[in-house]
């Protein structure tokens, strides 16, 4: 029994990260842009679809984690210069009905390219490592943690470092100001949607090989991404790591003694909790 | 002067669209009725919808929770209990209220984005609930039940009759309909429109606003409900995917693209958008998601008030 | 002529920041009184605890005998005590006549009501006709609240705070934003209202002297959240702390 909840609690941590890593490109969508963004989930199905396509041409996996978040990188900047510029800081109906748009477009496309069939991809690391008290463990997962442990890392150092970095927390603070002060808030906007997207992507190409790949993967996941964001207060990073490594890993726990899906419900009925006792979010302001 | 004469002209339009709908089945066959009962159907579900949002200002991202539990309420009191058609339908209105009334208390004190997560997270709450106990919900196959007759006095009449379904669905969406018109009307109608304008001035003014949300999403909940049941009625089945949070999308959907706050706007917008997709897929299924997607998108820029806001516009500039 | 409103010992706090300081207040019945004191000098803090938005950190609040102190703002509101806003808070898609019969009808307690029209309730349209005369706004009754100008708007917050027939109206800065024949306007209307008994007891918060003197018959000055003086007009123009920290200190409203 000990071991199984090990095992769980490692998967919710694996989970978590990998959520988190989906959830924070929903956070600066969200937060920055205001856009209720439903059609989030469909840009890491697209990542776990280009994913499969790159493992049939190049009979290999690891090229997907450059190909996949570039591709969806292009694609979101065609869709953000389309349709979302015109509709950023509009009231929430008006973006939630285009992000609908969205969806509806990116899911039947990919549905008509890729099937309705869903397919596999084999995993690219199939060892298992002994950790302690003998259990073994997916090399692979631990691969997907660590990995998504470092982009985030790169992310908030970008977001800390760098000039770009600097206009993108600039902006959060007050459009306005940053307006003011010489940044190009339209700019800004549009790398937000593109980087949010790829990072989506980015997580669908790591979820891939687990998860295997069907053309409507994203619409579970959006609902998981939207809850953590929340949770985590408006727009907050730190917060959504926070709540996603929660909430995964409370269902990662729950697993252990219930079925997959009542799982989820503990995991969801708590986050509701949470949300009784702080509804402001885990380091959201009053 | 001018909303006098406004007044009129509407209640006009409304009477001869009545009575279009009411003649319309002489000439029109099967599968014509079929697709107007849908599309009554679904407007009466974005007209629960409405009331939420747009009467109420709250932006409810759950309303498949109340539809949901509006299909199994018609279906499990006709399975289990074996009601006649009235106590079905009293029982799933009575359980709609009920629920609404539950939920609603814990949910509408909160501010617009946790209470849209809320209404999430609990529509995806329902949704595992409904997947995972089978033996109640007959889980993602779900259950399917005989229609039961549709019994007035003496006469019985056959609910799978389409033609009796029609008039039935039509009558009751007429009714509905005009009682949360009236609703609006009323002076707690109108504060539950203060309270959508302004909560803070409301609740300064002597409104308690928490019971105006309160009964407001009760209403909205119970609405969608009955719609539920209707649908539940029309094609004798029900599953538990119904309460997926994708056709809360589509309330949302229906209502804006019809025009919020208007209650006809809801009808407006599911008619059309349940038409089109009908007519679109059959041309070529494979496209129709694209193209209401595009519908979807150059509609909100275009009209952001919905066909209904567009319709004012324009009759403003005629002036 | 009795005390029918006090405060006692009222603090409020917001973190580390003392917004009001062992506040007390007393006003008598018939009476018109004045809260001045420098912008920050917790003047508006004061009516947001008074009407319930939220609670003080201390100290106690009676109107009438009854302890108000941690009521909800409703039920402030249907105690007698009505307010404006500093900054305008109207229904601003809606109709002037819109407006008042908003506050009208809880005012007379005709909302909880399905049934009627609420264009049928003869007593609440009687209501806001006469306010809409009594404020000079009957021309403008159809007029959404968005298409008029600022000075309008502000007879309209005073309109609404009538609506509920209070006992007590709190103004806080009724003639903010508005132009000098604006301002004498809108003093002249006050007093009107309360010379002729509409309404019988009033708070003001005010910045522009003129209006004050013209209107108070007593004055409470706040500095940093406490009260520097309590008196008649007179006592407080007077008081050297007073023309020291507000009158002469330079804080005085542009418009003078």
């Amino acid at each position: 029994m000990g071991k199984l909840i090990l095992m769980q609690l490692l998967n919710g941590f694996v989970w978590g990260w990998l959520l988190a890593l989906i959830s924070i490109g929903l956070t600066l969508i969200y937060g920055q842009l205001e856009i209720i963004n439903v059609a989030h989930g469909t840009m890491y199905t697209i990542g776990a679809v280009t994913t499969f396509y790159t493992f049939i041409l190049f009979k290999s996996w690891s090229y997907a984690l450059i190909i996949s978040p570039l591709f969806m990188g292009i694609l979101a900047l065609f869709i953000y210069l389309s349709t979302i510029r015109f509709v950023v800081g509009g009231s929430p109906i008006t973006t939630v009905i285009i992000a609908y748009g969205i969806l509806f477009i990116l899911e039947q496309l990919t549905l008509l390219i890729f099937g309705g069939v869903p397919r596999t991809i084999p995993n690219p690391i199939p060892q298992s490592i002994t950790l302690f008290k003998g259990i073994s463990y997916p090399l692979y997962r631990i691969f997907c943690a660590g990995f998504s442990i470092v982009v985030i890392t790169l992310l908030l150092t970008f977001l800390k470092k760098t000039k770009l970095g600097l206009w993108i927390r600039a902006t959060k603070q007050d459009h306005e100001t940053a307006a003011a002060m010489g940044i190009s808030v339209p700019f800004v906007f549009m790398f937000i949607f593109v980087l949010g997207s790829a990072l989506a992507a980015l997580g669908g190409v790591l979820a891939a090989p687990i998860t295997g790949v069907t053309f409507d993967m994203g619409n579970n996941i959006v609902i998981d991404a939207f809850i953590v964001v929340i949770m985590a207060g408006f727009g907050s990073i730190p917060g959504t790591i926070v709540a996603a490594l929660i909430i995964e890993m409370v269902i990662g726990l729950s697993a252990a003694f219930v079925n997959p899906v009542i799982a989820k419900v503990v995991g969801l009925a708590v986050m509701l909790i949470a949300l009784y006792i702080r509804p402001q979010g885990i380091f959201g302001e009053e | 002067m001018a909303s006098f004469y406004k007044k009129r002209n509407n209640l006009i339009f409304f009477s001869i669209i009545f009575l279009a709908l009411i003649i319309l089945p002489n000439f029109l066959g099967y599968y014509q009725r079929y697709i107007i009962i849908e599309m009554l159907i679904w407007g009466l579900y974005a007209l629960g919808f409405d009331i939420i949002l747009g009467y109420t200002g709250l932006l409810n991202f759950g309303m498949s929770s109340f539809f949901g539990i509006g299909t199994y309420g018609i279906t499990l009191s006709v399975l289990r209990l074996h009601a006649n058609l009235w106590l079905a339908i009293a029982i799933t209105i009575l359980a709609c209220i009920i629920f609404s009334l539950v939920y609603g208390f814990l949910v509408t004190r909160f501010c617009s984005h946790y209470f849209v997560v809320f209404t999430i997270v609990v529509s995806m709450i329902l949704f595992f609930v409904a997947m995972n106990l089978r033996s109640i919900t007959g889980g993602d196959e779900g259950l399917t039940f005989p229609v039961p007759p549709l019994t007035l006095g003496f006469v019985t009449l056959n609910l799978k009759n389409i033609t009796v379904k029609y008039y039935f669905v039509l009558l009751i969406c007429m009714l509905v309909l005009y009682l949360v018109w009236r609703f609006f009307e009323s002076p707690y109608g109108k504060a539950i429109v203060a309270v959508r304008e302004n909560e803070d001035r409301a609740r300064a003014l002597g409104y308690n606003t928490a019971q105006l949300k309160l009964v407001s999403f009760t209403l909205s909940g119970t609405v969608a409900g009955i719609a539920g049941g209707l649908y539940a009625l029309h094609i004798g089945f029900t599953s538990a995917p119904i309460f997926f949070w994708l056709l809360s999308g589509k309330a949302v959907m229906w209502t804006v693209v019809g025009g919020a706050g208007t209650l006809i706007g809801s009808f407006l917008g599911a008619g059309i958008l349940v038409y089109a997709e009908d007519l679109i897929s059959s041309w070529n299924a494979d496209i129709y998601p694209i193209i209401v997607g595009l519908i979807l998108i150059i509609v909100i820029m275009l009209a952001p008030k919905g066909i209904m806001g567009a319709l004012k516009r324009l009759k403003k500039a005629s002036f | 002529m009795g005390v029918i409103f006090n405060i006692e010992g009222l603090t409020k706090k917001f973190g580390g920041l003392v917004a009001l300081d062992n506040v007390n207040f007393e006003l008598n019945e018939g009476e018109l009184k004045a809260v001045i004191g420098p912008n920050g000098a917790g003047k508006t803090t004061l009516f947001n605890i008074i009407t319930g938005i939220y609670p003080p950190t201390s100290g106690k609040i009676y109107f009438m005998n009854e302890e108000i102190t941690n009521l909800k703002p409703y039920e402030i509101c249907r105690k007698g005590i009505a307010r404006t806003y500093q900054i305008t808070s109207l229904f601003q898609n809606l109709t002037v006549q819109e407006n008042i019969r908003l506050a009208v009808q809880v005012g007379y307690g005709k909302h909880i009501n399905f049934f009627k029209k609420a264009l049928e309730l003869k007593e609440v349209i009687n209501k806001v006709e006469e306010i809409l005369e009594l404020m000079d706004l009957e021309d403008k009754a159809n007029v959404a609240v968005s298409n008029m100008s600022h000075g309008d708007q502000r007879l309209l917050e005073v309109a609404i705070a009538l609506g509920s027939n209070p006992k007590i109206l709190l103004l806080d800065e009724p003639t903010a934003g508005m132009s000098i024949k604006e301002t004498k306007d809108m003093t002249n209307k006050l007093k009107e209202l309360f010379s002729t008994g509409k309404i019988k007891n009033i708070i003001i918060i005010e910045h522009d002297m003129e209006v004050v003197t013209e209107l108070a018959e007593k004055i409470c000055v706040l500095n940093y959240g406490k009260v520097i003086k309590d008196g008649t007009v007179e006592e407080v123009k007077n008081d050297p702390l007073v023309q020291e920290i507000y009158l002469k200190g330079g804080r005085q409203d542009a418009k003078g």
